[in-house]
């Protein structure tokens, strides 16, 4: 796996870090944001790895950023790996412009149409098949993010 | 007397159904576009019971984390309980001990049998053989015997602890799960000439639903619902854990027996079929379970978890279960967030019901056997 990600390194050079997953063996590509979405396309497109499904894609916020982590796998290769970038957390009420996957992995949408509500980000560039809406009513705010005011109780 | 088809002229009607429907599997809606009853688009709207159980487990300490987890899905919360459980014992280099690992697959495998039976009861509801979920039900309150023997509950066990479970082997829990493993054995084969060998239940299904190759790998169905379509992954060979790799055990797949590889006929045979393997895992597991601690530590309120991260992910009953879970060294979680099986699983939905006819979309939906409590955490 670490010889693939050497070519990745080649291509992309200081755009990419590489490091393990917390204690696994897996490794994470850390990408610059606004090299995400072309990381993401050479990643899915290029023969050494075909990494051709999205597993799950996550978000959490830590020290004023927003962590995006797509976590793919290589069906062809059974390569698994985390594609990770971030971007600064903006004003409690304003959203964050990040580019959309469902184009390179249709099931992206499936997470992006619960998280963009959730953490107040819009996901630009693909516009998904809209199959599964997600209704969550109105919050004051973007719930997932650490400066939502957390109310114990709620009105009906 | 010849008797020729009407040729009803229709136009273009929009159909809302439910929320909240006995015939749907859960609370979301569907948007139609029919054409007299047969659909030409369709459209769900989930979230009206979102719990909040991603946010409410930041606000929680590591030691009642637990909770929130169990109610991810509370039909086959063992899943939840056990994936949580692999990824903070992974940040916190936990080693788990081999007895507390082989009472966590028994119960797992028990909750896997547990769920397939519910599937199999609310199946033979919707398609009108109300009498069979009786007697699969009689079998399923077996299994929730056996997992309250062990864990003082029935539902949301709250069982599994970092490093280990909550307490040993009950007295008796063994012989009872011989006992109760060969019974449902013989119950299968019920099942099978009540629902299998009856035209009227194959007719409901077959050729029903189909799920694609190609749907399975561009929404990310997982689970029974894909290897009913011939995709033989199942985590728990792909990637062991808790002592998986040491029981032998078949992953069945969809052949097309009486309509079509991938069809709803086919999701009910591969259940039937994992109900046989986990009772076959459940019956070796028992007699093997190693001597030694169930739980490798005491965990008190104010433990903390050293600052990292982990993505674990186990096979639950309804397909690819996995959490992520972010530290940041604190007393709470940073974030917890689920992958689970069927916000996946009802994406095809919207593909599965476009030329169907209105009357088969409760058939279609049980087939799937999708858990809204897991789409709408």
């Amino acid at each position: 796996m670490r010889t693939q990600l050497n070519r990745l390194e080649a291509v992309f050079g200081s755009a990419t870090q590489i490091r393990n997953f917390g204690r696994s063996e897996k490794f994470v590509v850390e990408a610059e944001f606004v090299k995400l979405l072309e990381i993401a396309v050479w990643l899915r497109m290029e023969e050494h790895f075909r990494m051709d499904l999205l597993e799950a894609f996550t978000i959490f916020e830590s020290k004023g950023k927003l962590v995006l982590s797509y976590f793919i796998r290589s069906h062809p290769h059974n390569l698994q790996l985390v594609l990770r970038s971030s971007v600064t957390v903006p004003g409690a009420y304003e959203r964050v412009n990040a580019p959309s996957m469902i184009g390179i992995w249709p099931h992206a949408e499936a997470f992006e149409t619960e998280l963009a509500p959730l953490f107040g980000i819009e996901f630009t560039g693909s516009r998904g098949t809209g199959g599964v809406r997600k209704v969550f009513g109105e919050f004051d705010g973007f719930p997932l993010r650490k400066s939502y005011e957390w109310q114990e109780s709620f009105e009906p | 007397m010849i008797y020729t088809q009407e040729k009803l002229h229709t136009s273009v009607s929009k159909l809302s159904w439910g929320p909240s429907d006995p015939a749907l599997p859960g609370i979301f809606r569907i948007d139609m576009e029919a054409e007299g009853d047969l659909i030409r688009r369709a459209r769900l709207e989930t979230g009206y019971l979102h719990k909040g159980l991603e946010k409410s487990a930041e606000k929680r300490n590591w030691f009642t984390s637990i909770v929130p987890v169990d109610r991810v899905d509370s039909e086959a919360s063992l899943a939840a309980e056990l994936v949580f459980a692999i990824a903070v014992e992974e940040i916190c280099n936990i080693q788990v001990p081999r007895r507390a690992q082989t009472i966590r697959l028994i119960l797992a495998e028990l909750d896997r049998i547990g769920s397939h039976l519910g599937f199999l009861a609310r199946l033979s509801i919707v398609s009108g053989f109300e009498t069979v979920s009786h007697y699969i039900l009689r079998e399923r309150e077996l299994v929730l015997d056996l997992l309250e023997l062990m864990t003082g509950r029935r539902f949301n066990f709250g069982f599994f602890r970092l490093g280990g479970v909550a307490a040993d082997i009950t007295e008796g829990f063994i012989e009872r799960i011989h006992e109760t493993t060969r019974l449902i054995e013989i119950r299968l084969r019920e099942y099978h000439a009540l629902m299998i060998e009856n035209r009227a239940f194959v007719d409901r299904l077959a050729w029903q639903g189909v799920l694609s190759p190609e749907v399975i790998q561009m929404k990310g169905v997982t689970g029974p619902n894909a290897r009913a379509s011939g995709v033989r992954f199942d985590m728990r060979k792909v990637e062991p854990y808790s002592s998986y790799e040491q029981f032998d055990f078949r992953v069945p797949i969809g052949t097309g027996a009486r309509g079509t590889i991938g069809d709803g006929f086919d999701r009910v045979m591969v259940r039937l079929e994992e109900i046989r393997e986990s009772l076959l895992v459940l019956t070796h597991a028992v007699d093997a379970v190693p001597p030694g601690d169930f739980l490798a530590f005491r965990m008190m309120p104010d433990f903390t978890v050293p600052a990292g991260e982990a993505y674990a992910r186990v096979e639950s009953s309804r397909g690819l279960l996995a959490v992520h879970v972010v530290s940041d060294g604190g007393f709470h979680p940073t974030r917890v967030q689920w992958r689970t099986p069927s916000l996946a699983n009802i994406e095809a939905v919207p593909e599965l019901l476009r030329g169907v006819t209105i009357q088969d979309i409760p058939v279609i939906l049980a087939s799937l056997d999708l858990s809204i409590s897991e789409v709408d955490r």
